[in-house]
């Protein structure tokens, strides 16, 4: 058992200093993933933060693995924090295993993954957690015990309010322990340039909990728990459907789901407008028990041919691609200089995630590989074209990142192209079927839905 | 099979450690439900089943089992 400083116990705290190294990192992390990963980061209620000093656990839902720690991670500019994070991740190497404890990861073992016999090894993690609470260290963790594979939020482990309510007791519940709930979004799982935000609800205080737990632990633990899986539920978007994920998801994200934000008065555009939007329509639909045979039908016929319910709204004229082919052939020298070193970023991922059957796992990989990638890419840029162009290497070195951002722009503008390709190819007549179909399969949910 | 006393000393362990209602342990009731297990709470269930009965069950094989029927069942088995 760890002995504690009565200075920790009693909850007097110093303000943690950050060192110039640790911010200069995070400095640079942040770039990469804010500017250059991201189209669009947003945190959102930061103001919901405690002040430094204050006990608490951040406690977040779990879709994106790396991605939704880095999202926390950057609301907090000039602070500290400390995560949870699967054990396994500690065993891929002893370099790894050394830079997760550097940057205060803590392991956390599960049933599932590492056997029952590792459940023991948690005390350590549990106590070093209190330990860090009663210090004012935040510690971030995600208590469904594994990433979701789709935007709904599972039953929480009750590990976090075991650790919130022992720090408690440590201080000889002298010391006011909070919880913070935050939720993460995306517009898209696995993008680059896609958008991407975090959110602080109302730090719940365990405090008034006190009493309960002395005599009835698990009930105290439970009540707490309702509360902040609650505020994460409402702040996030959580399909209960799951019969039905890919139709209502498929309805969120198609003009259907434009109009409906739009008759809200919400922008479609911005994604904290649309989570909104989409939170209160998947609500009502959930609500309304509409039938999805007709959606499943168009979506299936679209994905078939390749198409995106989008081009039915905003049919491309033929102008329109030509030009874009044109535009695309022309910046075509560039694309090729772009690859380097974009293909590493898209393909190391895509090997890994293929390895381990898990495609949430993408955008952690692909994040990693781009904060690691850029400088080895930048020094080797350098080395191998300095003695063919001299200092020009070092102008494309710096360019990389551009280049990179280009890379992604222009991917994106050859497979859209190729969409409008298809869809002059599939003829006017499947175009105005499927034209027709989507408009009687929309007005019949709107009618469902009473809107 | 497993002694009617036997279940209902099970059951008044499972609830004083679980802080549930003793009728809500019935057997088509849901195990993980009811007690809103995770994986360090099955630890302490598989611990009360043992500290009760004597019958040590790994962790693992308490999470396939769905219902308290088919726990009373499977520990009847172990007995």
């Amino acid at each position: 058992m760890i002995k504690f400083a009565t200075s920790i116990r009693l909850g007097v705290v110093k303000k943690e200093t950050v060192s110039p190294a640790y911010n200069g990192l995070k400095a640079y992390m942040q770039f990469v993933v804010n500017k250059l990963y991201y189209r669009r980061y947003f945190s959102l209620d930061r103001k919901n933060i405690p002040p430094e000093g204050t006990s608490f656990l951040i406690v977040s839902n779990h879709q994106n693995c790396l991605n939704d720690a880095f999202g926390i991670f950057f609301a907090f500019p000039d602070r500290r924090i400390r995560f949870i994070a699967r054990a396994d991740v500690f065993s891929i190497h002893p370099l790894v295993t050394r830079l997760l404890h550097r940057a205060g990861v803590m392991p956390a073992y599960r049933m599932q993954y590492q056997g029952e016999e590792a459940l023991p090894k948690n005390e350590q993690t549990f106590q070093e957690t209190e330990e860090n609470l009663l210090s004012g260290h935040p510690v971030l963790l995600f208590p469904e015990a594994g990433h979701q594979p789709r935007r709904w939020l599972g039953t929480f482990a009750f590990g976090y309010t075991r650790m919130a309510f022992a720090a408690a007791e440590q201080s000889g519940f002298r010391k006011e322990v909070f919880i913070l709930p935050a939720c993460n979004h995306y517009s898209d799982y696995f993008a680059f340039r896609s958008d991407m935000l975090v959110r602080f609800g109302k730090p719940v205080s365990i405090q008034p909990y006190y009493e309960l737990y002395k005599t009835k632990p698990r009930t105290a633990q439970r009540e707490v728990n309702k509360l902040v899986r609650e505020q994460i539920r409402e702040m996030m978007l959580d399909i209960r459907d799951l019969e039905h994920y890919d139709d209502i998801d498929f309805l969120r994200q198609s003009s259907f789901g434009v109009r409906f934000s739009r008759s809200a008065g919400l922008d479609s555009r911005s994604l904290p407008q649309k989570l909104e939007a989409d939170k209160e329509l998947v609500s009502l639909l959930e609500q309304k028990k509409v039938s999805y045979g007709t959606v499943r039908e168009l979506r299936e016929k679209l994905e078939n041919l390749g198409l995106e319910e989008g081009q039915l709204e905003n049919p491309p004229s033929l102008l329109r691609t030509a030009m874009e082919a044109l535009l695309l052939l022309s910046t075509l020298p560039l694309a090729i200089v772009g690859l380097w070193p974009y293909l590493f970023v898209r393909l190391i991922p895509k090997h890994f995630t293929r390895k381990l059957q898990d495609p949430m796992l993408y955008g952690s990989y692909a994040m990693v590989v781009l904060i690691l990638g850029l400088p080895m890419a930048f020094l080797l840029t350098v080395a191998l074209e300095w003695p063919f162009v001299g200092a020009w290497a070092l102008l494309h070195a710096c360019l990389l990142p551009l280049l990179f951002v280009f890379e992604v722009y222009w991917l994106s503008l050859g497979r859209r192209t190729l969409r409008d390709f298809r869809f002059h190819h599939a003829g006017r007549r499947t175009v105005r079927d499927l034209k027709e179909q989507r408009n009687l399969t929309f007005e019949r949910i709107r009618k469902e839905l009473d809107i | 099979m497993i002694n009617p006393a036997l279940i209902q000393q099970l059951n008044a362990a499972i609830a004083d450690e679980f802080e549930v209602e003793e009728q809500a342990l019935v057997a088509d009731a849901p195990i993980q439900e009811t007690l809103e297990l995770d994986s360090l709470s099955l630890v302490d269930l598989v611990a009360v089943i043992e500290n009760v009965t004597g019958v040590k069950l790994k962790g693992m094989d308490v999470k396939q089992i769905q219902t308290f029927g088919a726990l009373y069942s499977f520990i009847g088995e172990n007995l």
